[in-house]
């Protein structure tokens, strides 16, 4: 008797915790879509205003954003985001720290950053010795602080079982897959509901962004720079 | 092993109403120990990176900035008290200083479960009340202390269920386990050790009821339950929409770097300078925490409060002989030093043998243990030889209660000096300025 109530005191609470799982994800409402967007700043912009939530995002990327030391994050930047109202951006959001504010306000739940070759093996040689990393063929893993996070070449393999969340930024483009980034999410098998092509990132070449912008043309990417 | 009498036979003591009432005064007195001029202390670095954990923790289950690593359980209460009482001190730290003098009870209730005496228990609690590291700890928002309740608690709970078979006291148990896994795992450590006879009545038939529906019981009470308040504790971090198979792996990353800790990033300075390490020193040498709080003023240039939390020495250099005392004990057959000597060893041993850095934070979650096993050694000597263990009591806790003023910021009569005699000088240096002597050197 006693057991049995304690066992299903038990069932209950994991229930909750797995319908609290379950409505934390959110997809894009439908169509599924491309978009153009200015830089990863109006990325995050633009996640919020479609109510995305608990995804899996895929960046395909030529750099690693960094927060400057001089100018650190607010400590409670993660609280402070999740009770932004869609609107002008958050105060210090900006191309580099969009992809740290989707991750600690609950917009992506992991990230799998795509790079070329050069800046893959820049990030890999510069988190040698992390204790959390683990290589693998063509990409690596390297949690922050347990949030999953894995960077992979443009050739090793990704699959993911729900619809996922895609950034392109312009300094990936050159890698040899540019063109056919829809093509690259289509031949694993990857669906998205909101796909969005920066038009700008920091470390952007004017080549680099002239192919996003071609790129965004050719994948009727709708939008734009944004409000 | 051959029978002797237990160390509780023949004990003298007050019972029943006065011995709680006795246990009610102490807490009452702890309280107001871990309370004095809480309120208008200044944060500490450690607070403020709770508050803002708690606060990221509840909005978007992102357990940053501080001891990504640890459970949650922290964050939940934190920012449930901050939401009703605003972010001063005492909504902050509120509920170590709540779990901090809880544990005062519950170090005597562990010695009562235990079969202790009621001096025993009296002298258990009574040390934990004026210890200043247990002190220190109390009074701040990190939650080690919450283990020094929770733990204690939890084991008391398991000896209550085992000496009456009544479902509820293991239940409880189980719901205490849960909580204190979801402070810090530490406490799975002495309830697994209190928890070891409850297979061997099951697996030699003692006990009553049948054993399938034991069995049913201590699974449901000791692994569903606290599993389920364990996971119940990461429920914003579920509604960042990862599934259980997600969390496991975030119990992987968070058990590897708990595993392998050695500060976090940008904290420690090679070696450790000016910081105390290894639990070996905790009864052995003078165990201290200092830390230090900007004073606000009117000057141009802040002051700096020296928080000193020092274990008692009178009282934590004991603990081998008293140890050694119960063991001897228990292989006499006296049951009670027994089982208080094993969760004390199953609490101390895994910081003991782990192999990475242990910091003075997680002494106080030993300290109840290393209470019940010094005062039952107390209350069988003070048979004995009343006045000299009485003497040693009194000291103690005047000792105690001296030290607990630098835990509390605060300064009287010699404590300074005792201070600056055990806290080598560069402990005594906040952080932020102390310099390893190569390159002191150099500047």
């Amino acid at each position: 008797m006693a057991a049995g109530a304690l066992a299903l005191l038990s069932a209950a609470l994991l229930l909750a915790v797995l319908a609290a799982a379950k409505g934390g994800r959110r997809l894009a409402p439908p169509p599924p879509r491309w978009r153009a967007v200015a830089d990863a700043g109006e990325a995050w912009r633009a996640w919020r205003s479609a109510g995305v939530h608990g995804r899996v995002l895929v960046v395909f990327t030529g750099r690693w954003a960094t927060v400057s030391q001089e100018h650190p994050l607010p400590s409670t930047w993660a609280a402070d985001l999740a009770g932004c109202r869609p609107g002008p951006l958050p105060a210090r959001l900006d191309a580099d720290t969009a992809l740290i504010a989707a991750a600690s306000d609950g917009t992506a739940r992991a990230l799998d950053v795509v790079m070329p070759p050069a800046a893959y093996a820049r990030r890999l040689a510069a988190v040698r010795g992390d204790k959390a990393l683990r290589v693998e063929d063509g990409s690596f893993l390297d949690p922050f602080h347990g949030f999953p996070r894995r960077i992979l070449l443009p050739g090793a393999p990704l699959a993911s079982d729900e619809p996922v969340l895609v950034l392109v930024e312009p300094s990936f483009l050159g890698a040899g897959v540019e063109g056919t980034v829809d093509g690259w999410l289509r031949d694993r098998g990857l669906r998205s509901d909101l796909a969005l092509v920066a038009l700008d990132d920091p470390a952007a070449t004017s080549a680099q962004r002239a192919a996003a912008r071609a790129l965004a043309e050719r994948l009727g990417a709708a939008g734009g720079p944004g409000p | 092993m051959s029978a002797a009498p237990s160390s509780t036979a023949g004990a003298p003591g007050p019972r029943g109403a006065p011995l709680w009432g006795w246990i009610a005064l102490l807490t009452a007195g702890a309280a107001g120990a871990r309370l004095l001029g809480l309120a208008s202390q200044p944060l500490i670095d450690d607070d403020r990176l709770v508050a803002d954990t708690a606060a990221n923790f509840a909005a978007s289950g992102w357990p940053e900035p501080t001891m990504w690593n640890h459970p949650r359980l922290r964050d939940l209460l934190v920012h449930a008290s901050a939401q009703l009482w605003g972010g001063g001190p005492l909504a902050l730290k509120g509920w170590s200083v709540l779990l901090g003098t809880l544990s005062v009870p519950a170090a005597a209730w562990l010695v009562l479960a235990a079969g202790g005496d009621p001096v025993a228990a009296l002298a258990a609690g009574l040390l934990l009340a004026v210890d200043p590291l247990h002190l220190d700890f109390s009074r701040q928002a990190i939650n080690d202390v919450y283990l020094a309740a929770l733990g204690p608690a939890a084991v008391a709970a398991l000896w209550r269920h085992r000496s009456t078979g009544r479902a509820r006291w293991l239940a409880a148990a189980g719901a205490l386990l849960g909580l204190g896994l979801a402070s810090k795992w530490a406490a799975a450590f002495p309830v697994a050790v209190a928890a070891a006879p409850l297979l061997w009545d099951l697996r030699h038939r003692t006990g009553g009821g049948s054993r399938p529906s034991r069995a049913a019981l201590a699974v449901a009470a000791l692994v569903l339950l606290p599993a389920a308040v364990y996971l119940a504790t990461f429920l914003p971090w579920f509604t960042r929409g990862g599934g259980l198979g997600d969390w496991v792996r975030l119990q992987l990353e968070m058990a590897r770097e708990t595993s392998t800790h050695t500060g976090y990033a940008g904290t420690k300075l090679p070696g450790y300078f000016g910081e105390q390490i290894g639990a070996w020193r905790w009864f052995l040498t003078p165990t201290w925490y200092a830390d230090y709080a900007v004073v606000p003023g009117s000057s141009e240039v802040p002051g700096i409060l020296l928080i000193v939390g020092i274990a008692n020495p009178a009282a934590w250099l004991l603990l081998w002989p008293a140890l050694a005392w119960a063991l001897r004990r228990w292989w006499r057959g006296d049951a009670p030093a027994g089982r208080l000597a094993a969760a004390f060893l199953g609490a101390y041993l895994p910081f003991l043998l782990v192999r990475r850095p242990i910091w003075a934070n997680s002494a106080p979650t030993v300290l109840p243990f290393a209470a019940a096993v010094i005062g039952v050694a107390f209350a069988a000597a003070r048979r004995r030889w009343r006045r000299v263990a009485d003497g040693w009591l009194a000291l103690a806790a005047l000792g105690g209660a001296l030290l607990c003023f630098p835990a509390a910021g605060l300064r009287l009569g010699p404590s300074e000096a005792i201070v600056e005699a055990i806290v080598p000088p560069e402990g005594l240096v906040p952080a932020e300025l102390r310099r390893p002597p190569e390159q002191a050197e150099h500047r």
